[in-house]
């Protein structure tokens, strides 16, 4: 998502440009028209067809200079880059390959960056130590920090990538700056750069910052917390439950939901009873794995609640759970004017066995008109198998 | 003051010169505001960060916060392609999304070909909305693990295809897209992002780009290369100049009035709400999005459209003169009908930068400008034939209004080069460079000929599509 003074600098990027292309316009139109005086329609055109001439071909040169000059540089760094990989390969190997190094890395300090992040992703233990300590030693680490400070957010964006990557105590501290940067992506990769060097400090950073941001950052954030899982539900994740801001906990019951995994958080059943109908509703999403024991005993008097969205929710998990027990409030959903909360009862009760599909049979031949096709579709699905997969 | 006349030829030179310096100024200035359009696109698509890398799709994909998504694909006589296009479709790398065919009465057997691929079964779904639609006939579901609906129904047009899709389908978000369009795996991906930064995204619209001489595998787009033809050559430039600098521009702006009807995404209850897709029109994508601003802004909620460059949709262009210029008359059509219904919004404060900058845009320049541009070559060509304007003035006039459409086009494609560079081929650039030099002298001023006899047709109230004649995309 643009930032404000991101979207201010689009405007004052655009609005210099225009001045610059409308001054040399008029600066063309001046002097034509004071060497040739009269005609000043036409001058005003042939400015204008000047001007963009010459601006046209100026960028058509610098594109292919820009060019070419990748891909010379690109052609030279192949020539060092394997030399590169044998020296590195072999300092993963034992041998001390920094002197060799050292020369080379001077003229050819990108593709050594490259080249070590790439044998990073496929070492690990003692390995991948010896490839850190090299990376801190040829100034890799530095050279991020740098490129950190660089104000193109794609070269920000890679030096993360690359202090995550090396995982040195030396990146740490960029990394937790980056944390609070103004650019939302930015505090994306920082995130997830943290969780991948941290530990468990690192990653109760991460998931309380995460409960501030957007959805969508949390979408991201929430599976790359996954191993921390057990370690954030002794202390992170209860205490932004207990937070008593309504954001927070919508936030921490998205990102529990999310998980998918069973989890020991009884607190969180207490937010079922929650005033604000979407809370209500997410804690019942969560609770199937915080607290599914509890949550089956509260399913049937969700499926009675006044608002839709939470009706729908108890229906869900009432399939998930399998709660034979709540199959009189489920019938009674095949009602609802919600016709999504009819539907998921419908496909809750063809889950609840022979018994749920004989009541469902008996609403396609007996129910009133609105029922009988939902529950006809719950019955089709369940008898042909299609409901386990879909 | 009124100059004075001595003879009639006087006050016929005067008359068509001021009438020619009019259109001049005109051109002038609409070529400076797509010029401005086209700067401002460069500088946001550079600014646009959100696109997702391949390790946050890979996290993305595994969240089940992401929203279900339907697929809409009307299909008419798509025999040839619809096995491909809906086996592309299914395989798109998402987790939780249904592909809705809709049979819009096909005279060939486009519906026996899917009931015989895909082994489906009348199934009793039911539909949840009630838009006006043609009856439908029957839906067919899948006895294969797929997720694939398909809805037979009496023929009725585009809009009303999509209607019946919206009817059926059951995810919170749809993307109504054409049979034959070939979705990036990850598209879905990178256009619901929007979705989840900002709750109050009611629609997304990703880039189209030209997919003929590109080689499609399994539908998929496996080589990207330009056409061998230079119509659809000129088309590829003209969707670069539409789509990297028009919208990115107006959705940077919060005034982006159209989505295309080859991929856009759309919440499905925001759609229902509004009415769905307006059948009386043939520009029923752009008549949507206008609708969606007008009720919404009406009833002060928010509405929030943008675009998105990152996910592709490649779409087969016409490479015959005649299918073009069909396809052309029917854009104009659906751009003065949809401009027309909601003329309420025009230069109206009350619906902000929309009606005030987007309306007013589509409506001056857009729906206007090719009338004047004509206008302008028939007054500068008889003008000067008859005497009645100075040279300079005819060649003012020619110079304003194909030099700045060379600059435009060429800065279209240095665009693409700078920004998502996806010819990464020297040769093919050059080649695009030529094409936007080339476009502006003949296929241009065709295309505004067969705009203004859109203007025509919508005037007389002309319905209908035209028979679109397809190829079919480069296999190996």
């Amino acid at each position: 998502m643009n930032t404000t003074k991101s979207r201010t600098t689009v405007y004052v990027k655009t609005g210099a440009v225009a001045a610059v292309y409308a001054a040399l316009l008029w600066a063309v139109y001046e002097y034509s028209a004071l060497r040739w005086p009269g005609r000043s329609w036409f001058w005003v055109a042939a400015a204008f067809v000047g001007v963009q001439c010459a601006l046209t071909s100026t960028i058509l040169v610098g594109v292919y200079i820009h060019r070419s000059v990748v891909e010379i540089r690109r052609r030279r760094g192949l020539t060092a880059l394997y030399f590169l990989r044998q020296c590195v390969a072999s300092h993963a190997g034992g041998e001390d390959m920094r002197n060799e190094l050292a020369p080379t890395v001077k003229s050819f300090a990108a593709e050594f960056d490259t080249t070590l992040l790439e044998f990073l992703d496929g070492f690990r233990g003692t390995e991948r130590e010896r490839l850190v300590h090299l990376g801190v030693s040829m100034g890799t680490v530095d050279r991020s920090i740098r490129a950190y400070r660089s104000r193109n957010p794609l070269k920000r964006r890679n030096a993360l990538d690359s202090l995550a990557k090396i995982a040195s105590p030396e990146a740490q501290h960029t990394l937790e700056t980056a944390l609070h940067d103004p650019d939302e992506s930015l505090r994306l990769t920082a995130s997830r750069a943290l969780l991948s060097v941290g530990g468990r400090a690192e990653a109760e950073k991460v998931f309380s910052f995460s409960l501030r941001q957007a959805p969508v950052f949390r979408a991201l954030v929430a599976e790359d917390l996954r191993p921390f899982i057990l370690v954030l539900t002794e202390k992170a994740v209860p205490e932004a439950l207990g937070s008593g801001n309504p954001r927070e906990v919508l936030a921490a019951l998205d990102i529990i939901w999310s998980w998918g995994r069973v989890i020991d958080l009884p607190e969180a059943t207490a937010f079922i009873d929650s005033p604000d109908s979407v809370i209500r509703a997410v804690a019942i999403h969560a609770c199937r794995y915080a607290a599914p024991h509890i949550l089956a005993l509260k399913v049937p008097r969700c499926l009675e609640d006044s608002a839709p969205i939470v009706r729908r929710a108890a229906a869900e998990a009432a399939q998930r759970l399998v709660l034979p027990d709540a199959l009189p409030q489920l019938l009674q959903c095949l009602s609802d004017s919600d016709e999504r909360v009819a539907r998921s009862a419908a496909r809750a009760m063809s889950q609840m066995g022979e018994k749920g599909l004989q009541l469902l049979e008996a609403q396609v031949i007996q129910g009133p008109s609105h029922v009988a096709p939902v529950a006809l579709e719950a019955v089709e699905k369940a008898r042909l198998g299609r409901i386990e997969w879909e | 003051m009124i100059p004075s006349f001595s003879t009639l030829f006087d006050f016929y030179y005067f008359l068509f010169n001021a009438f020619d310096y009019f259109i001049i100024v005109y051109v002038a200035v609409i070529n400076a505001i797509y010029f401005l359009m086209m700067v401002l696109g460069f500088f946001a698509v550079r600014h646009y960060r959100d696109g997702l890398s391949a390790v946050e799709m890979r996290s993305l994909f595994r969240s089940s916060l992401l929203p279900s998504v339907s697929i809409l694909a009307p299909a008419y006589n798509e025999s040839a392609t619809i096995r491909q296009s809906v086996r592309a479709m299914l395989g798109l790398h998402y987790p939780d999304h249904e592909v809705v065919v809709i049979n819009d009465g096909s005279k060939d057997d486009t519906l026996q070909i899917l009931i015989d691929e895909f082994h489906l079964y009348r199934s009793s779904r039911q539909a949840i909305a009630r838009l006006h639609s043609k009856p439908i006939r029957a839906v067919y579901e899948s006895r294969d693990p797929i997720r694939l609906v398909v809805i037979d129904k009496e023929n009725g047009g585009k809009a009303d295809s999509l209607n019946a899709g919206l009817n059926i389908a059951r995810s919170d978000l749809v993307a109504a897209i054409d049979a034959d369009s070939l979705l990036d795996s990850d598209a879905l991906l990178q256009v619901v992002k929007p979705f989840l930064a900002d709750p109050d995204t009611i629609a997304v619209g990703g880039i189209v780009r030209v997919a003929n001489g590109c080689r499609v595998e399994h539908g998929r787009v496996t080589r990207i290369a330009l056409p061998k033809s230079w119509l659809a050559r000129f088309q590829v430039v003209e969707y670069l100049r539409a789509f990297l600098g028009g919208r990115v521009a107006f959705s940077f702006l919060g005034s982006l009035l159209l989505i295309s009807g080859a991929f856009g995404l759309f919440k499905r209850w925001a759609a229902i709400e509004a009415g769905g897709f307006d059948r009386r029109t043939v520009g029923e994508d752009m008549e949507l999005v206008v609708r969606l601003y007008h009720q919404r802004r009406k009833k002060n909620l928010p509405c929030r459209i943008v675009f998105v460059p990152d996910p592709v949709c490649w779409t087969e262009v016409p490479e015959t003169l005649k299918t073009l210029q069909r396809q052309r008359n029917r854009w104009q059509r659906g751009t003065l009908e949809s401009l027309w219904i909601h003329r309420e919004m025009l230069l109206n404060p009350r619906f902000g930068v929309v009606g005030v900058i987007g309306m007013g845009y589509f409506t001056f320049f857009e729906a206007l400008g090719p009338l004047v541009e004509l206008l302008g070559y028939f007054v500068t060509l008889t003008g000067l034939i008859a005497g009645l304007i100075a040279p300079s003035t005819a060649l003012l006039f020619f110079i304003v209004s194909v030099a700045s459409g060379v600059l435009l086009s060429v800065s279209a494609v240095l665009l693409e080069e700078f920004t998502l560079r996806r010819y990464p081929n020297p040769s093919d650039v050059l080649r695009l460079l030529a094409a936007a030099l080339i476009e502006n002298f003949g296929y241009r001023q065709i295309n505004t000929i067969w705009r203004v006899r859109g203007m025509v047709d919508a005037l007389r109230r002309k319905r209908g599509w035209g028979a679109m004649e397809r190829r079919g995309f480069t296999t190996s």
